[in-house]
């Protein structure tokens, strides 16, 4: 509604409030990785949207099968749960200047993480192994794909929770070392959301 | 030299050494000419390509070396480059990353090294494209729309490696325009200096806005569809593969959906073509104003028009697959809408022309430019409404009418528009003035001989003539007429392309012999052309951040010393001290 409102205002006026006189408050605004992140976010979940949509299409069609859920997946889930929490435990650890707390936190959602994506790379050999490989049906082949996009993500993450155990390590930028796991928090926590969803959609199918 | 601004949100980067300075460069200015000549080289790559298949249209049989693999792998290269690689890159990529922080009175993006990594992997992007030329089976041939099943199939040129390099290379792509993209919006969104309200941006940001926006969604659709179709080619897949047989045997293929990647495709490919027009639209208008000394007529319906055109753009797209056997009550409502979206269009181009009327006019060569767009996009736009509506459709999908109307609203107009907008800017970019006559005649050759290249093929449409045809040896209702049709249209093509070579040389030339330029040669408003040093300086503003005060378009106001008030000119306001610091409204007196 206020982007109405803003579209409404007649710019080649003088206007009673002058935008150009107000000194900036001081109050903090979101910054700008922030942003950055959070359509990054929108993008990302516009991805995995579309390939929900086509996984969607696709199961209307009259030859359908479902695939099979490994209990790896279970753990896996679980997995991911735990290190979401420890990125937000480090990130509220990090705010309060507990610095010590927030790197051991950090270190840990990471391990976790790749608990996660070695879980799933044991989920998928399971799967192969048992006869349904990638090509076998189209259900397969979907759960193959949207499991990789997610995995390929989550990976991507691990770049950035590395910079930010290096910057908790070497920089004294406070606000720097709490605005990087606090990105790396929003960054977990979305792709945590996309796989719960993705479980579910795996389960009820 | 420490910027140390409040409202300076940038984060600054001080490069040493050439290398740091225009290699690995994080000035967004550097980026934008490494995007646009990236994007303008290998345009000129995609134009030989077009010569080539004219060549095989307009004297079948003639050139031994256009074999049909050839043919269809040019038709597939020229596109799909043209489309992607040079014109959203140059508009998004160059015009974007050059005018955003100058025109908002910003320093730089507010991520320069994510903004340099996009334009290296733009880079990449292109190579991995252009080295499919050099593997075996060469390029991809199955048209820029790649459609499967016969996209993977043999007959189709490239099967082996080219279709793999091209899903590749437009994975990269979308990578870098995501990064890119990034920048853009959280730019515009944070970055703005004092008293640059949205409703104060130039229309040339708010149409690289919208479209960056555009993109951001849209591309994503073209990723799902790129990386399913290389599993289909190289796992095996079947997302888009339905049972087939090929080349008599039966295939491992089955159950997938080839019109699901349509759907998916031309959910990307429609907002790809506002992803290039917007940008477009934007700068066309700064050109108009700017060179007809007024307004812009309507600026809040231009504004309120480019975002209902950005919005809209998301559900027109299956107009590009009313002969796909779709049900025809599907057809009927994406034709309301298709019909729909040409108001807000053509509400635009009625604000050019009355932008125009009663404007002191200057004939520069942007402003030529600016006004061929304007026929050239009415025309392509009106050729548009025929394949709007689904039974006009029918008939004229799939034939060169099609090509003539795609070609004028994106192959004509655009580019007499990126002309318009690099003669407009290149006093600013270069600090010198390019050639005004060898400008005007690129104009009257480029803008008379697109016509005489264009005109024609909407008949040729009309009479069934078929795209994508490597000859036409044994359709009957072709007449003959169309072979003189075709053979002109060759000859102006490629007199017409050769003559691009003018606009280069002169851009280049002139970057050594060109007059020195002063800072503002136009008169024009908007922030970019009130910068201290010409062409700008690292930090574009030196110690201080401009304020602006006033929209971009006060020209020829009566009373006004000049026929132009920039944007940083506090002319005919009350003064600062009168007005509460905090609300920024008057005291009262």
């Amino acid at each position: 509604m206020k982007f109405l409102s803003i579209l409404r205002t007649k710019p080649w006026l003088v206007p009673e409030q002058r935008p150009e006189l107000i000194k900036p408050s001081g109050i903090r605004t979101v910054p700008e990785p922030m942003i950055g992140l959070g359509i990054f976010l929108i993008i990302a979940g516009a991805l995995f949207l579309l390939f929900i949509i086509s996984y969607q299409y696709r199961m209307d069609y009259q030859d359908w099968q479902p695939a099979p859920e490994p209990w790896q997946l279970w753990a896996n889930t679980l997995f991911l749960l735990m290190s979401s929490i420890a990125f937000q435990i480090s990130s509220n650890a990090a705010i309060q200047n507990k610095y010590q707390r927030a790197k051991n936190m950090l270190m840990l959602a990471g391990i976790l993480t790749f608990i996660f994506l070695l879980g799933q790379v044991w989920a998928w050999s399971v799967m192969n192994g048992t006869g349904y490989s990638v090509k076998a049906n189209p259900a397969n082949s979907f759960f193959y794909l949207i499991t990789g996009v997610h995995a390929a993500h989550l990976m991507g993450g691990l770049v950035a929770w590395l910079r930010a155990l290096k910057k908790i390590d070497r920089s004294s930028d406070e606000h720097g070392i709490q605005l990087s796991i606090k990105l790396c928090a929003m960054y977990w926590h979305f792709f945590l959301v996309v796989w719960l969803f993705l479980f579910y959609m795996l389960l009820v199918t | 030299m420490a910027f140390a601004d409040q409202d300076d949100v940038t984060s600054m980067h001080h490069p040493h050494s050439f290398v740091s300075k225009y290699i690995w460069s994080q000035d967004h200015k550097v980026i934008a000419i490494q995007y646009s000549l990236t994007a303008i080289s290998v345009g000129l790559v995609a134009l030989v390509l077009s010569w080539i298949m004219r060549l095989q249209i307009g004297f079948p049989g003639v050139f031994d070396f256009i074999d049909p693999y050839v043919y269809y792998q040019s038709v597939t290269m020229h596109g799909m480059i043209m489309v992607i690689y040079l014109l959203t890159a140059l508009f998004l990529g160059g015009f974007g990353n050059y005018l955003i922080p100058l025109q908002l009175g910003a320093r730089d993006m507010v991520f320069p090294y994510l903004n340099m990594l996009s334009y290296w992997f733009y880079l990449v992007s292109v190579l991995i494209l252009l080295s499919s030329y050099f593997v075996p089976g060469g390029p991809t041939g199955a048209g820029w729309t790649l459609y499967p099943p016969q996209a993977i199939l043999p007959g189709t040129p490239g099967t082996d490696w080219g279709i793999i390099l091209m899903l590749l290379s437009l994975a990269v792509f979308i990578i870098a325009f995501t990064m890119g993209g990034l920048n853009y919006v959280t730019t515009i969104i944070q970055a703005r200096t004092r008293g640059m309200t949205l409703m104060r941006m130039p229309l040339s940001i708010w149409g690289i806005f919208v479209a960056t926006i555009l993109g951001l969604l849209a591309f994503p659709a073209l990723f799902v569809s790129a990386i399913m179709m290389a599993f289909d080619r190289i796992l095996g897949t079947s997302f888009f593969m339905p049972t087939i047989i090929s080349m008599g045997q039966q295939l491992d293929y089955g159950g997938g959906s080839p019109i699901l990647f349509q759907h998916l495709f031309w959910f990307f490919g429609h907002p790809e073509v506002y992803i290039v027009a917007l940008p477009a639209f934007g700068l066309v208008s700064e050109v108009l104003a700017t060179h007809a000394r007024r307004s812009i007529f309507g600026y809040r319906m231009m504004v309120w028009a480019i975002v209902i055109i950005g919005f809209m753009s998301f559900i027109v797209w299956a107009h590009h697959m009313y002969v796909s056997g779709m049900n025809l009550y599907l057809g009927f409502f994406f034709a309301t809408t298709t019909l729909i979206i040409a108001v807000p269009t053509a509400l635009k181009v009625y604000n050019w022309v009355l932008t125009l009327w009663k404007g002191n006019i200057h004939f520069t060569v942007p402003m030529m430019f600016a006004i061929g767009f304007i026929f050239t996009f009415m025309n392509g736009g009106m050729t548009g409404l025929f394949l709007g509506n689904v039974a006009v459709d029918v008939p004229l999908s799939d034939t060169y009418f099609v090509v003539a109307h795609f070609h004028m609203v994106m192959g004509v107009s655009p580019i007499l528009v990126v002309f318009a907008a690099l003669y407009h800017w290149y006093p600013k970019i270069t600090g010198r003035m390019y050639n005004n006559t060898l400008g005007m005649i690129h104009f009257w050759i480029t803008f008379i001989g697109t016509y005489l290249i264009y005109l024609p093929m909407h008949y040729l449409g009309f009479e069934g003539m078929p795209r994508r045809y490597y000859n036409y040896d044994n359709l009957d209702f072709i007449s003959e007429s169309a072979a003189i049709a075709n053979a002109s249209i060759t000859v102006t093509a490629i007199f017409v392309g050769l003559c691009q070579f003018i606009f280069i040389y002169n851009m280049f030339v002139s970057l050594k012999k060109g007059k020195k330029a002063t800072a503002n040669p136009w008169g024009a408003t908007t922030l970019e052309w009130q910068t201290p040093q010409t062409p700008p300086a690292h930090g574009n503003w030196g110690p201080e951040l401009p304020v602006v005060y006033r929209w971009p378009y006060d020209f020829s106001k009566p009373g006004a010393p000049n026929d132009f008030i920039p944007q940083n000119s506090d002319w005919g306001l009350p003064k600062e001290e009168d007005a509460n610091p905090t609300t920024g409204k008057p005291f009262k007196v």
